[in-house]
């Protein structure tokens, strides 16, 4: 049988699984699905509409996107970041122009694979498609994502490359797939080089699910190689020197450089502690036009990051319960903290996604912790909604009425907060009654 | 219901990524159609089509009859002796200039940000006005731009300076469409 006519088959196999699952749904788990769908429906079009508004840069765009049309012209790209969001950017203005829907082509292209590729993880990892929906759907009906797909920033690219970097580990049988993990991983840290603490939780789901072998974890040395790779086609590109030494130079000045931010100060300053309960987001898009104001705000969906702060919680006051009861030697608590971490609700796709939260928030909370914004958060961000999906979609199976509640609350909260998510025209009074706390306001 | 076929196309390790390869490529196309249906080109320029110096566009403006008085802005630039309303200090401007000369800024239907002169002062406009909002359509004759410049809404808003260049010119012709 070809290739085409296993495929065909198989997808007619899917679509029958689809509808059988359908048939077999409660009232109440239907209901669910149709609010899922609805909300990535409505993350799709809330990314797209207008998203050439305002025709100006925008928050940091200054910094990227001059530099971006430097790649173009062949000159050299004056930035402090790695040059492969500005590759990216100057493919979307060489299909576009120098415009913004030039400029902003790449954010929205990741910033809709990412609700893909949270399906195919929240499939892969939690090994039921209901996870995949679920996480797909939270990713789509989050303002924190659908801002930064709005936008000529790297942060929502990051995001969606670590994810891919995640679904390939996840998906390793053999050397090669650690291979594609790995270069992968290269290519997030190419954007940004936050980005190489994916290594972590990758390494960590390679050894956990027991498919590779150990050494082939070596592979993962290739990700300064093809970093410095992107450099060196990036410095052809502007007509910089391509020796090795040249780009030592280069890349270590710009590490001193960053080191050297971390005494900066800037108003829109946040402690990475603040950033799970979204005590300052920041509105990256806002414009004026007479009285009525234009936002894209990086302020979550609050039912998903107040449930997933809520699961925090209740897991570190459990494990702190179990650790320090009474009853046992130091081999019973550990068994205790053993049977919460592999057992129901918690398990190892939770934990992966957890490790996969904390690996993305070290830099931030360890290497440089003082200038560092809310934004910085996303990826970390990124990994609890899919952990909130796997969650979600557990707890299905046990309380579908009590998860449809849960679902429906989100769909009313992403809509009330779409106008200033998806720069909706609303007068200056209506902002403020959308963006409650002052710390939220511009 | 019949039993279901269960045929699973269980891709490879490497599949599994360049699948999302794929998916990347398929969304770009989708969006570069959907940019080209919703017309890109002429929304996405940061200078509307066909706004040059010289130039002369037909405008729609809605407005309310407060807006003579609730619309300013303030800057020291005169451009072909059209001038703001007051100082880049939010002081009026001495000598008061005649209603002809006045810049106010505008925006226009589609959202775009302007500072023209005369409407008040176009015979169409003489008349009583409706109390409710209405709409009006003006020549807009394009004279220069200005950066520096800094606009206010409401009668007692403060002035706020302007992030892009705004194209400065007289309205004439106004009309309310009946």
């Amino acid at each position: 049988m070809t290739s085409l006519a296993v495929t065909a088959r198989a997808a007619r196999s899917a679509w029958q699984r689809m509808t059988a699952a359908w048939a077999s749904a409660s009232a109440a788990e239907r209901a669910t699905t149709i609010l899922l769908g609805i909300m990535i429906v409505g993350g799709v079009v809330l990314r797209i509409r207008a998203i050439w508004y305002p025709r100006e840069f925008t928050f940091d765009e200054p910094f990227f996107v001059p530099n971006a049309h430097n790649y173009l012209l062949g000159i050299k790209d004056s930035n402090d970041h790695p040059p492969l969001f500005k590759m990216f950017m100057s493919v979307g203005i060489l299909l576009f122009g120098f415009n913004s829907a030039g400029w902003r082509f790449p954010a929205l292209c990741f910033g809709m694979l990412s609700m893909l590729l949270a399906y195919w993880l929240g499939k892969a990892y939690f090994r039921t498609a209901r996870a995949g929906l679920m996480a797909a759907a939270f990713i789509a009906a989050d303002g924190f994502f659908i801002s930064y797909s709005r936008v000529g920033l790297m942060d929502g690219i990051l995001v969606s490359l670590l994810l891919w970097c995640m679904l390939a580990a996840v998906s390793a049988r053999t050397w090669r797939g650690v291979l594609v993990t790995a270069l992968l991983a290269g290519i997030a840290t190419s954007v940004k080089w936050s980005g190489v603490f994916i290594v972590i939780p990758a390494a960590v789901t390679m050894l956990l699910l027991g498919r590779v072998r150990f050494w082939s974890l070596l592979i993962f040395a290739v990700v300064p190689v093809v970093q410095a790779a992107v450099w060196l086609l990036a410095a052809r590109l502007s007509q910089e020197p391509t020796d090795l030494m040249s780009l030592w130079r280069h890349v270590r000045e710009l590490v001193l450089h960053h080191v050297e931010m971390n005494r900066s100060s800037n108003p829109l300053n946040s402690s990475w502690y603040t950033w799970p309960i979204f005590y300052r987001p920041v509105i990256i898009k806002n414009t004026t036009h007479g009285l009525f104001r234009f936002y894209s705000s990086t302020v979550g969906n609050p039912v998903f990051w107040i449930a997933v702060d809520l699961f925090l919680v209740w897991s570190f006051i459990q494990l702190v319960a179990r650790a320090t009861a009474g009853g046992g030697g130091i081999r019973a608590r550990l068994a205790r903290l053993r049977d919460f971490l592999v057992g129901k609700p918690v398990g190892k796709p939770t934990l992966l996604m957890l490790l996969g939260w904390a690996a993305m928030l070290a830099p931030w909370s360890i290497v440089r912790n003082k200038f560092s914004f809310t934004h910085y958060y996303l990826p970390s961000y990124g990994f609890a909604l899919l952990m909130l999906g796997g969650l979600v979609a557990y707890a299905e199976r046990k309380w579908p009425r009590a998860v449809l509640v849960f679902i429906s609350l989100a769909l009313v909260m992403a809509i009330y907060l779409a106008p200033i998510w998806g720069e909706f025209s609303i007068r200056e009074r209506w902002v403020n009654r959308l963006l409650l706390p002052p710390t939220w306001r511009p | 219901m019949a039993p279901v076929e269960v045929v699973r196309y269980v891709p490879n390790e490497v599949d599994v990524p360049l699948r999302a390869l794929l998916a990347l490529f398929v969304i770009g196309f989708c969006v570069w159609v959907i940019f080209s249906w919703a017309r890109y080109d002429k929304n996405a320029g940061q200078t509307e089509q066909g706004w040059h110096k010289g130039t002369r566009q037909i405008i729609e403006l809605t407005l309310v009859r407060e807006d003579h008085d609730r619309l300013a802005c303030a800057s020291n630039l005169t451009v072909e002796g059209l001038n703001c309303g007051y100082y880049p200090d939010s002081r009026p401007r001495v000598p008061t200039p005649d209603e002809a000369h006045v810049l106010r800024p505008y925006c226009n239907i589609k959202n775009e940000v302007l500072l023209g002169a005369g409407l008040w002062d176009s015979p169409g406009m003489r008349g009583a006005l409706p109390t409710e909002r209405f709409t009006v359509v003006c020549n807009y004759d394009i004279v220069g731009v200005i950066k520096s410049v800094s606009t206010r809404w409401e009668l007692n808003g403060k002035f706020d300076p302007t992030k892009q260049s705004l194209p400065v010119g007289t309205l004439t012709d106004c009309v309310i469409p009946q």
